[in-house]
């Protein structure tokens, strides 16, 4: 108890703080007070994790309270589209689960012949980053754990080091995607980008960024895959798990996946339909899954109750959409672009040592804060580096590199971290220790965030001839 | 399966027939497309009530792609205000709930001393129509359900009747202030009434049609009333239900209480906090349930998660929100304006006689369908009404009492009647007939609907 007013205290002490220190700098009382109340909401999520919601409702209450922004605009920012983007994804993810989508995917990687550890460490991560890109990250390391949790179990070995390699590639493979991450969808509606533009950078650069993550784990885990190649020999061949576990791919599923498929090719194809049919960017990507959803609760009517009150997230929702509009109250009252300005200061004026600035910082950041907060603050951020002339749609690719790749960092790093580590002790009673994951979490989060930084000046140095 | 086949044709055809028509009646061909999808939407939820999110999914689909409308427009209109002041609501009565409020209001009701079957139908009358009015109609009536059959148990009489008043008070009651009912709060956004109005003007309405509604039934239902008294005087009035069920009022009870008492009021001062501050019309009305339900989530944080997901009902929620901006759709495209135009001179330009269409067709219409429907697709066409200048407040309180008042004439009227009804089926196997039910709604809703016709039209407060 004393500890949490202790906490309340430092929260209320530094949100005032920073209110009165940007005021003092020059900021106006909307500014100020926009920015206290973002700083507030931020720490609540940081110290208070189980009442984010209330922080959030409070936030935008005062804000708008103390007319830091006006009613219709606070709604505006909500970001809506994106809200029900991800409610038609979850819809349609519900579906999946439903049909025995990953059961199936599951029974796949055990059936795989002349199991290795090698070929093991592999097939799982990139089933995993493959998964996390198609589906999201959350529902994709639910389904991994339990099919990791299975062979280990067969094997009888430690599962940590391959909970831990599926959730390094599972945050790898969701910055690959529009719907890999909610900050995907977040950087693609905010900035206009297309899943062709996704396509282009930063998919190649998490494939790359994932390969160099199976090197280094093969190095680091050597010993717990030397260990699994040990125990494969002992029982010998697989096939009695073989038998075991055979999931028929049946008409139910057959259909599902084709509808998810459909699903796929309208989201593939947004930008050349958008084209064909003269609509705004990213129209049809926002709206496939409401169409899909809309089909899907037709086809399965008396789950689609089921679907929207469990599939959907709404806690999380309803948190992400306060919390976007309060980011975006910062840009309306105008501190973000005194902050734009302190950075491009800070740079040099240097759009490379910006492009460092933002990678690294959102990377860092979302080491111990929820990859979507970083985003958040930062997608107004950089909309103002466009206004000063210094915008480049290389700052987007660095801001959702960095995000994805910054949660491998630590082991609340992210959404997949929180829950793998979540199942891992409650099935097995296993806890993983902060120190079991920093070593190859920190190895991991920087050599890809390096990595990411290279292919990204690379591709600026090669666009600009 | 073909009842389902034949029923799909006949919303497409209807929607198809309807955008034709509008078509050739001048409406762009915007405007008839947007015309033709709400069409369907609402057809979809008349025939397939289960279907109705993927109706409004889809048909929001076809209007973005086809143009009609851009997605920040579409966003703009789905009153996303509205939601989350219905979402922080939501939250407050989950907290009422369990803290146990609803079993203490159940509770008050069987201890009361001196029982008459006539005190019995003014008390569950009173009961509905207050919590109906601050904690929202469906909720309201649950709980009055349960105290209904408790009682109508103890004293082994026919609950039916007693159900029945207590449905339409509740509707009655939804009418009075911006909480009962999601349509209150939709028109006071929508118009620029506050909830002082509501207080002012509302709830006299309200509180005239619910005494009409107590005198219409107990001379409707004399000989049940006098049987109850029969038996009343046989078992010798409920000492010993008093005796079996006294809970003291716990702590938790009595902060939730204050709670609930804090957001009436503040809801109620709103806009007087609004004229203080000088701030936007509605920006303390919509932001006080918020407020109010990030202390609950603080103060029971480990329910928290629950009451988000449990007691907020997602599934009406996301419908509403998407049926708001297919209206606002129409409104969009200015198929409203026709309509309004059209409404105007079928009225000849009348102040009256389009005041007592605007009513009587939302009392019809919410007989059959959704009130919420209705309201929806009226508001666009009384904003463009605006051109008459005068008067627009009086057609405000047309749509809203005739929203209200109309869900009384069908068995499926309103939410209240469709929940009451499975619960009645559900405990006691008893189903009620939809012309047994017709007969006294019919009644019930024609004369409360005149009534508030008269008021509107001869107060001239209501100008």
């Amino acid at each position: 108890m004393k500890k949490i007013v202790l906490k309340f205290g430092g929260l209320f002490f530094v949100s005032v703080a920073s209110g009165f220190l940007s005021y003092a700098c020059g900021l106006n009382t909307h500014q100020a007070l926009s920015l206290a109340i973002f700083v507030a909401s931020i720490m609540g999520t940081l110290f208070f994790w189980e009442f984010r919601l209330s922080f959030a409702f409070l936030g935008s209450g005062l804000l708008l309270i103390a007319k830091a922004i006006d009613l219709d605009s606070f709604l505006k920012l909500t970001s809506l589209d994106v809200i029900l983007f991800l409610a038609g994804m979850m819809i349609v993810v519900s579906l999946l689960k439903d049909a025995g989508f990953f059961a199936w995917l599951v029974a796949l990687i055990l059936r795989a012949r002349n199991l290795s550890g090698k070929k093991f460490t592999f097939l799982v991560m990139v089933i995993s980053g493959l998964l996390a890109c198609a589906v999201d990250e959350v529902t994709s390391i639910i389904f991994m754990v339990a099919a990791i949790l299975e062979i280990c179990d067969y094997y009888e070995v430690t599962p940590t080091p391959f909970i831990i390699i599926s959730v390094l590639a599972t945050n790898i493979g969701s910055a690959a995607t529009v719907m890999g991450n909610p900050i995907g969808i977040l950087i693609a509606t905010k900035a206009s980008l297309s899943f062709e533009d996704f396509l282009l950078t930063p998919f190649p650069i998490a494939l790359i960024a994932l390969l160099i993550t199976i090197l280094i784990v093969f190095r680091w885990y050597r010993r717990a895959i030397a260990e699994f190649d040990r125990h494969i020999e002992e029982m010998k061949a697989d096939d009695i798990l073989l038998k075991l576990i055979s999931v028929p791919m049946d008409r139910h599923l057959k259909t599902s996946l084709s509808v998810f498929g459909a699903m796929m090719v309208l989201i593939v194809l947004h930008r050349r339909l958008e084209l064909l049919l003269g609509l705004t960017e990213n129209t049809i990507l926002l709206i496939a899954p409401m169409i899909t959803a809309g089909v899907i609760m037709v086809w399965k009517r008396h789950k689609a109750r089921e679907y929207v009150e469990r599939g959907i997230e709404w806690w999380t929702l309803l948190f992400f959409m306060l919390l976007f509009a309060q980011a975006g109250t910062l840009r309306h009252t105008g501190a973000t672009d005194v902050f734009a300005r302190l950075f491009a200061d800070f740079a040099r004026n240097n759009s490379g040592g910006l492009l460092a600035l933002v990678l690294w910082s959102s990377s860092i950041g979302s080491s111990v804060l929820d990859n979507v907060i970083v985003v958040v603050t930062y997608v107004p951020i950089i909309k103002s580096f466009f206004a000063l002339g210094y915008g480049s749609q290389t700052f987007w690719w660095a801001l959702l590199l960095g995000g994805c790749f910054g949660g491998n960092i630590t082991l609340i790093g992210s959404t997949a971290n929180i829950v793998a580590i979540g199942l891992l002790e409650k099935e097995k009673n296993i806890r993983v220790r902060f120190r079991d994951w920093f070593g190859i979490g920190l190895t991991v989060g920087l050599v890809t965030t390096l990595v990411a930084w290279a292919l990204l000046l690379l591709k600026n140095y090669c666009c600009s001839f | 399966m073909r009842t389902s086949l034949i029923k799909f044709f006949i919303l497409i055809a209807v929607s198809i027939l309807v955008s034709a028509v509008s078509g050739r009646a001048g409406m762009s061909h915007q405007q008839a497309l947007a015309l033709g999808i709400f069409t369907a939407s609402i057809c979809g939820t008349l025939f397939f009530w289960e279907f109705r999110l993927s109706f409004a999914f889809l048909g929001t689909s076809i209007l973005i792609l086809t143009r009609t409308i851009d997605i920040p427009h579409f966003i703009e209109f789905s009153s996303l205000d509205v939601i989350l002041f219905l979402v922080g609501m939501m939250i407050v009565v989950g907290l009422m709930k369990d803290a146990g409020f609803f079993a203490w209001i159940v509770e008050l009701i069987l201890k009361m001393r001196n029982l008459t079957a006539r005190k019995f139908v003014i008390a569950i009358s009173l009961f509905s129509a207050v919590l109906s009015a601050t904690t929202g109609e469906v909720v309201s009536i649950i709980f009055m359900v349960a105290a209904i059959l408790e009682i109508c148990d103890y004293f082994e009489v026919d609950p039916v009747p007693y159900i029945i008043v207590s449905v339409f008070t509740t509707n009655i009651g939804s009418a009075a202030t911006v909480l009962g009912n999601p349509i209150g709060i939709l028109i006071a956004t929508k118009s620029s009434l506050t909830a002082e109005d509501f207080l002012f003007k509302a709830l006299p309405i309200s509180a005239v049609c619910l005494t009409a509604t107590i005198v219409v039934f107990d001379f409707w239902y004399r000989k049940k009333l006098n049987e109850f008294d029969a038996r009343i005087r046989e078992l010798g009035a409920n000492d010993i239900l008093i005796r079996l069920i006294s809970v003291p009022i716990a702590r938790e009870l009595k902060i939730s209480l204050f709670i609930l008492g804090l957001t009436v009021f503040l809801v109620t001062v709103s806009h007087r906090i609004e004229l203080f501050f000088h701030l936007e019309n509605n920006a303390v009305l919509l932001t006080i349930p918020l407020i109010i339900s990030a202390f609950i989530m603080i103060w029971k944080w480990h329910k928290a998660r629950e009451f988000v997901e449990k007691d907020v009902e997602w599934w009406s929620l996301i419908f509403f929100m998407f049926l708001f901006a297919q209206a606002g759709t129409l409104k969009y495209t200015g198929a409203t304006d026709v309509f309004a135009q059209g409404l105007i001179s079928l009225a000849r330009g009348s102040h009256d006689v389009l005041l007592g269409l605007i009513l009587w067709i939302s009392s019809i219409g919410s007989s059959v369908m959704d009130n919420v429907v209705i309201v929806v697709a009226f508001i666009p066409i009384i904003n463009s009404f605006h051109a008459l200048g005068k008067g627009m407040e009086a057609f405000w309180w047309a749509l809203l009492f005739g929203g209200c008042l109309g869900g009384n004439i069908t068995m499926i009227g309103s939410t209240a009647n469709i929940v009451a009804l499975g619960l009645l089926e559900k405990e006691k196997h008893i189903a009620i007939k939809f012309f047994d039910w017709l007969k006294i709604g019919l009644v019930i809703g024609l004369v409360t609907t005149a009534l508030t016709w008269a008021v509107l039209l001869f107060l001239p407060v209501f100008g």
